[in-house]
């Protein structure tokens, strides 16, 4: 990164380049509320093959009969009757950005997404509202074999990739929203990385919410086979209206025998955004998963990275931020299940709670009977700014094998005395030290991300701290 | 989500500086600290009771140690802990120690809820489960519920085998396998029992346990 960029990415307003909204222009967009109707509607759209269709149909079903989850943040005024769940912003999808339509292309560029991606992305998805509009990988990835599309053009070109993997580790009906998402699914990633293949450069998907009372429902499949490494990154934000929106996602991570998959997600959804979201991945022999997980938005997330480690060797690697201001709740946490002997993780979680907002960690570590000799470590860390704001721990560890060794440790504290005394004799306002400790708090985490977005996310958070303190 | 006990529950109130020895007082207990009241509570679960829930509620500037020590096999155990800091400045360090061999199975809960009005609490909770048999079932739940921001909370739970590394260590100083277990399992227990003021009770103890556990 030059001189000049980080200048500019640190005196920026990073909050000013979310908050904006376009006009709502869509090509077409579907009825309010959820039907058979409106899944035909998608599937044709789509032009999808009965397979397919039949797959929306039965996530149809199991959303009408499942219940909300009994747990976790309240979800009463979630109203699927009042929100839109297609809507197409434009009738194709671009293979350069100048073919983007124009307002979309301003959206994206004051996201600074075409910027990143020439500096340093190997590929990049852009999804506005329910469609992918944008999509490139670098020639090169292509010429080894490396596929980085829109699930919808996986479905047409690559079935049997499809078929064998999509709905294998989250099936419809393990929970409500992951029905939901496999009834009415549009856009998402597909990425399919060939043996022994590293892609050294991040591929990063975007997706942006425009419109009022909007569903986004993307779909996400990797596949990384035998001894090849990926880092995914993705990004979302949407403008502040009164009324809600879901975002509700799932997540298929594949890491084959010996492979890498790093997957990170910086997520900066409005206020009104209900983010609930199934990610789940499953770790091959010798194979590593990363879940970098960080949750800056929304006002309700619900998100457990789950990992499933059925080969010997494989092991998990979960970091989790959440960041919980006013009328937010983070429900975040993390799964693991080792499921194969000598496999390890290690599972990191902080959270800061401030103005009235609540963060909670969810955790599920389970060592299986035939599970020998596995290594799990958890730790949680947070921090609670004021008397208004609240923290939760509830993790549960199921240990059924003798020769494990599982380690769990959470804390609890505000900002240390010591330290704000100490800022203050050296003359920083208590403010600004606040917002100072909490960006150290953070550091071990945010060091993971690439460097744009690293100072991206401490000038976020720095924005939220503004009145956090004092 | 604060679990509390029912009410059939026994209920005791507690005054002044003491001890609760706690084999079999009852499987339900709501035990209330007045404010600057200082409670030693020491309880052992596997050579009798097999099932407790405690709510521990803490006055103003009351002081909760907890020990509870388990000995598992083939059995059964439950053990459901709530530390509620009802008042400001409140101490609890709750620790549940257990010991799992044979066909044992348990589920270890522990809470420690912090309302608004406990501001200025400390409190800890530790779990550890140290694991004989090959194939135990076991559940360590851990939680926190904090409401209030002038806090300094803390838990910990581990499970694991005896560690290779101290085993290895009493062997080289001519201590054979057996009784490197056996040393190191009574160890083990030993943090806690230590705290158990009246050493015929805390011999009692030891005796029962040897009589579940070999290694004892």
């Amino acid at each position: 990164m030059t001189p000049d960029r980080l200048r500019q990415i640190v005196t920026s307003k990073p909050a000013s380049r979310y908050s904006f909204r376009d006009p709502e222009r869509p090509v077409l967009r579907s009825p309010k509320g959820l039907s058979k109707v409106v899944v035909d509607l998608i599937s044709e759209q789509k032009d999808e093959p009965a397979w397919m269709r039949r797959i929306r149909h039965e996530g149809l079903r199991h959303f009408l009969r499942l219940p909300l989850p009994p747990f976790g943040p309240d979800l009463s005024r979630l109203k699927f009757d009042e929100l839109y769940f297609y809507l197409k912003p434009s009738e194709r999808k671009a293979q350069t950005w100048d073919d983007v339509p124009p307002e979309i292309q301003r959206t994206f560029n004051r996201l600074q997404l075409p910027k990143y991606e020439q500096e340093f992305l190997a590929g990049v998805g852009a999804q506005y509202d329910s469609e992918n509009i944008y999509h490139h990988v670098l020639p090169q990835l292509r010429k080894q074999g490396v596929i980085f599309s829109d699930v919808e053009t996986a479905v047409r070109e690559r079935p049997d990739l499809v078929k064998k993997y999509f709905g294998k580790l989250v099936p419809s009906s393990d929970n409500k929203f992951a029905a939901l998402n496999t009834a009415v699914w549009s856009g998402g990633s597909f990425i399919y990385v060939p043996p022994h293949v590293h892609v050294e450069l991040p591929l990063q998907a975007y997706f942006r919410i425009n419109a009022s009372r909007m569903g986004q429902f993307e779909r996400t499949l990797i596949i990384a086979d035998e001894g090849s490494f990926v880092h995914y990154v993705e990004g979302c934000s949407a403008p502040t209206y009164q009324a809600s929106a879901l975002h509700s996602a799932v997540v298929e991570v594949y890491a084959e025998r010996s492979a890498h998959v790093r997957y990170t997600t910086l997520q900066n959804w409005s206020k009104n955004v209900y983010n609930l979201v199934t990610k789940r991945a499953r770790a091959a022999a010798n194979a590593t998963v990363e879940w970098v997980d960080f949750n800056l938005g929304s006002g309700v997330t619900m998100k457990y990275p789950a990992v499933l480690l059925t080969g010997r060797g494989a092991r998990a690697d979960i970091l989790s931020m959440a960041y919980a201001g006013k009328h937010q709740h983070q429900d975040a946490g993390a799964r693991v299940l080792h499921l194969a002997p000598e496999t390890s993780s290690v599972i990191t979680s902080k959270s800061v709670s401030y103005g009235g907002g609540r963060t909670t960690f969810r955790g599920r570590l389970r060592v299986a009977p035939n599970a020998a000799d596995c290594r799990s470590q958890i730790s949680c860390q947070a921090l609670i700014l004021d008397r208004h704001s609240a923290s939760d721990t509830f993790p549960t560890l199921e240990v059924d094998n003798a020769s494990a060794v599982v380690a769990h440790e959470a804390s609890v504290a505000k900002i240390s005395d010591a330290q704000m005394f100490y800022a203050g004799t050296r003359g920083i306002p208590s403010k600004q030290a606040a917002a100072l400790v909490v960006n150290g708090f953070f550091e071990p985490l945010i060091k993971e991300l690439p460097m744009e977005y690293a100072v991206e996310m401490n000038r976020l958070i720095e924005m939220e701290m503004v009145g956090a303190v004092g | 989500m604060k679990t509390a006990v029912r009410s059939k529950a026994k209920r005791i109130r507690v005054t002044g500086s003491r001890s609760l020895i706690d084999f079999d007082l009852a499987p339900e207990l709501m035990i209330e600290l007045a404010p600057g009241t200082h409670l030693r509570y020491f309880s052992a679960l596997g050579i009798g009771q097999r099932r407790k829930r405690v709510h521990f509620r803490l006055g103003r500037n009351a002081r909760l140690e907890a020990e509870t020590v388990i000995v598992g096999r083939d059995a059964r155990i439950s053990v459901n802990h709530l530390v509620e800091h009802a008042g400001r400045q409140a101490t609890a360090f709750n620790r549940v120690l257990g010991v799992f061999d044979g066909a044992a199975s348990a589920t270890v809960q522990g809470m420690i809820f912090v309302p608004l009005a406990g501001q200025g609490s400390v409190s800890r909770l530790e779990q550890r489960a140290l694991l004989l048999a090959p194939n135990p079932e076991i559940r360590l739940l851990p939680q926190l519920q904090i409401e209030a921001d002038d806090v300094d909370i803390h838990h910990a739970s581990a499970a694991s085998p005896l560690d290779e590394t101290q085993l290895f260590y009493c062997r080289s100083r001519g201590i054979s396998i057996t009784s490197a277990r056996r040393l190191l399992v009574q160890s083990f227990f030993g943090a806690a029992l230590i705290n158990l003021e009246n050493i015929k009770l805390r011999e009692e103890v030891i005796v029962a346990f040897q009589k579940k556990i070999a290694l004892l």
